[in-house]
């Protein structure tokens, strides 16, 4: 058990330190600053919480709306009770949280904000088996080019559904509305996709 | 706006800034610890707390030694440092009758109902000044009356505008519960006239406090043309229990206590329309200990009450007072305005060589400060 854990009283719920919220929030910034290059979330919290959920405990207070996609609502409570932060469904959630497999075609509508107030949109953190960056073996690749990229940059994630790049050009095709997307291996590895960047898919 | 990128001379601000840490942390003299200046300049660290709009003694006194003991620049540090927390639960309504008092006074009535508890101050004292280089010798407190313990009665004291409302001397504003609207948090939305009352006292609550004091003089004397007559009711300095919602009970819990300062301010109701037969009341409370603040916001209150909708009254509350807005762009002054002022002269020069030419009628560069 880890001292954290320990210092813990019982049914209290496992949570992030001060400290942790800024790695995190430093990791969740230069991810989204330069898209496609992996970066380490603080791992000391990985052994107690999911660590897609990391991001949102670290950013979440009781002015943005919250939605954790799971099975069962464990986790939602977690957030809601270390944070304040009000539960909502995936379309009026500022934070979201995807801890489950997303279903083929399932990617649901997300906030997107408006023009005039793009910052309104959805930030969301999709938990994936295995992200890597300029991979070099055989496969489906994305091709990431905008503000952050210098050039190109090649990703690729894996356990997205189907069709999942087009759902989320669709969602962008209002620039400067849209979605920014962070994608979290279980070991804490985050990669970001901010609506600025331009995927396109090949097969290398 | 337009400043040149700040970019070389990097090596030149990384010396300043070296100079006033090694100045600040390593002059020869002990060091300062964040309970000396809590014990000793009390009324400074309250005045960064209201100033900040954060209550936290320890950052507060901190800020202070950071700062250099420049009060603007600590509350500065403090409001910056707030905006990178949580918000992690919006308090109950304070209720202020709950106040424990460490000082009550009534200065317009003799026997206010409760005592007149003075509390700690020097406001009957010379302002003589003393140079003591060690703290005095005991012996000069040995003479001194310990205090008798005050009762729980004395420290809950009754209100003074209870008294005058009970007289029917009151104007009365209390509508019951329809007309509460939810306060505005001037922390998340800048208030800008026309603003709800809870918008206008919490940007005086939260103001710098010699703006406070400067505009509350100005009404007072007024260059604005809305004299009123100033008295001041009740003047409180005193603890008050903060509640929030229990997230798993519901219920509502005391998570901390925090000293303030309240003030009521009696108005004098002269005009045309208005209820002669009676008195009205203007309310101020800030963070800490910091009457002054307090004063002038009660009755400034009373002021915007009266007069905000005739003159600028409510656009100086909201948009001057607040010591980061107008110290914040006095202090962007010093950055560089190279290009702004280059276009300046350029456009002079320009003038000057159209003046030269036949045109008896040139046109002339438009007036500076418009858009800076």
């Amino acid at each position: 058990m880890s001292p954290e854990a320990a210092a813990r009283r019982p049914g209290q719920a496992p949570t992030l330190s001060p400290a942790e919220v800024q790695l995190v929030f430093r990791a969740v910034l230069e991810a989204l600053a330069r898209p496609g290059t992996p970066r380490q979330l603080p791992e000391r919290p990985l052994a107690e919480l999911p660590s897609a959920l990391l991001p949102v405990l670290a950013l979440s207070d009781l002015a943005t709306p919250t939605c954790v996609l799971e099975n069962g609502d464990r986790w939602a409570r977690t957030v809601r009770t270390m944070t304040s932060a009000p539960m909502t469904g995936p379309a009026d959630a500022r934070l979201v949280a995807v801890l489950r497999q997303l279903a083929d075609g399932e990617p649901v509508a997300f906030r997107t904000g408006s023009a005039a107030a793009p910052q309104d949109a959805a930030l969301v953190c999709v938990r994936v088996p295995e992200i890597e960056a300029e991979p070099a073996g055989p496969g489906p690749v994305w091709r990431l080019e905008g503000p952050g990229v210098p050039g190109s940059r090649l990703l690729r994630v894996a356990g997205l559904p189907d069709g999942f790049v087009s759902w989320r050009d669709r969602l962008g095709s209002g620039f400067p509305t849209g979605i920014d997307l962070l994608f979290v291996t279980a070991r804490g590895r985050l990669a970001g996709l901010p609506r600025t960047t331009r995927v396109g898919e090949e097969v290398i | 706006m337009g400043y040149s990128g700040v970019r070389g001379g990097m090596s030149a601000i990384l010396a300043a800034e070296g100079l006033v840490r090694r100045a600040r942390d390593h002059a020869a003299t002990p060091w300062a610890s964040t309970e000396q200046i809590l014990l000793r300049f009390r009324l400074a660290v309250d005045r960064i707390m209201g100033e900040a709009g954060l209550y936290d003694e320890a950052i507060a006194a901190d800020a202070f030694r950071q700062a250099e003991g420049d009060v603007l620049e600590a509350a500065h540090l403090v409001r910056a440092h707030r905006s990178t927390l949580p918000r992690l639960a919006v308090s109950e309504p304070v209720e202020p009758a709950e106040m424990v008092v460490l000082r009550r006074i009534v200065s317009a009535h003799r026997t206010p109902g409760g005592p007149q508890l003075l509390g700690r101050t020097t406001d009957y004292t010379g302002r003589l000044l003393e140079r003591p280089d060690g703290p005095p010798p005991a012996a000069d407190d040995a003479g001194a009356q310990v205090p008798p313990e005050r009762t729980c009665e004395q420290r809950h004291p009754g209100r003074f505008s209870d008294l005058l409302r009970e007289l029917d001397l009151l104007v009365e504003h209390r509508h019951g519960t329809a007309a509460d609207p939810e306060p505005v948090d001037v922390a998340r939305e800048p208030a800008r006239p026309p603003a709800p009352r809870s918008a206008v006292l919490a940007s005086m609550a939260r103001a710098e406090t010699g703006a406070l004091v400067g505009l509350w003089y100005r009404s007072i004397l007024g260059p604005d043309g809305a004299v009123h007559e100033v008295t001041l009711g009740e003047l409180r300095h005193g603890r008050l229990p903060l509640r929030v919602i229990h997230p798993h009970t519901g219920n509502p819990v005391v998570v901390g206590v925090f000293r303030a300062t309240e003030a009521e301010a009696i108005e004098d109701l002269d005009g045309a329309d208005e209820d002669r037969t009676r008195f009205d009341i203007g309310y101020g409370m800030c963070f800490g200990h910091n009457e002054r603040k307090a004063i002038a916001m009660a009755n400034l209150d009373i002021a915007h009450r009266r007069f905000g909708d005739e003159g600028s009254l409510e656009q100086l509350l909201l948009l001057t007072t607040d010591g980061l807005d107008s110290g914040g762009f006095l202090e962007h002054l010093k950055l560089p305005h190279y290009v702004t002022f280059r276009s300046m002269m350029d456009r002079k020069l320009a003038g000057r060589e159209a003046r030269g030419t036949d045109d008896p009628n040139p046109r002339l560069p438009e007036p500076f400060g418009k858009e800076c």
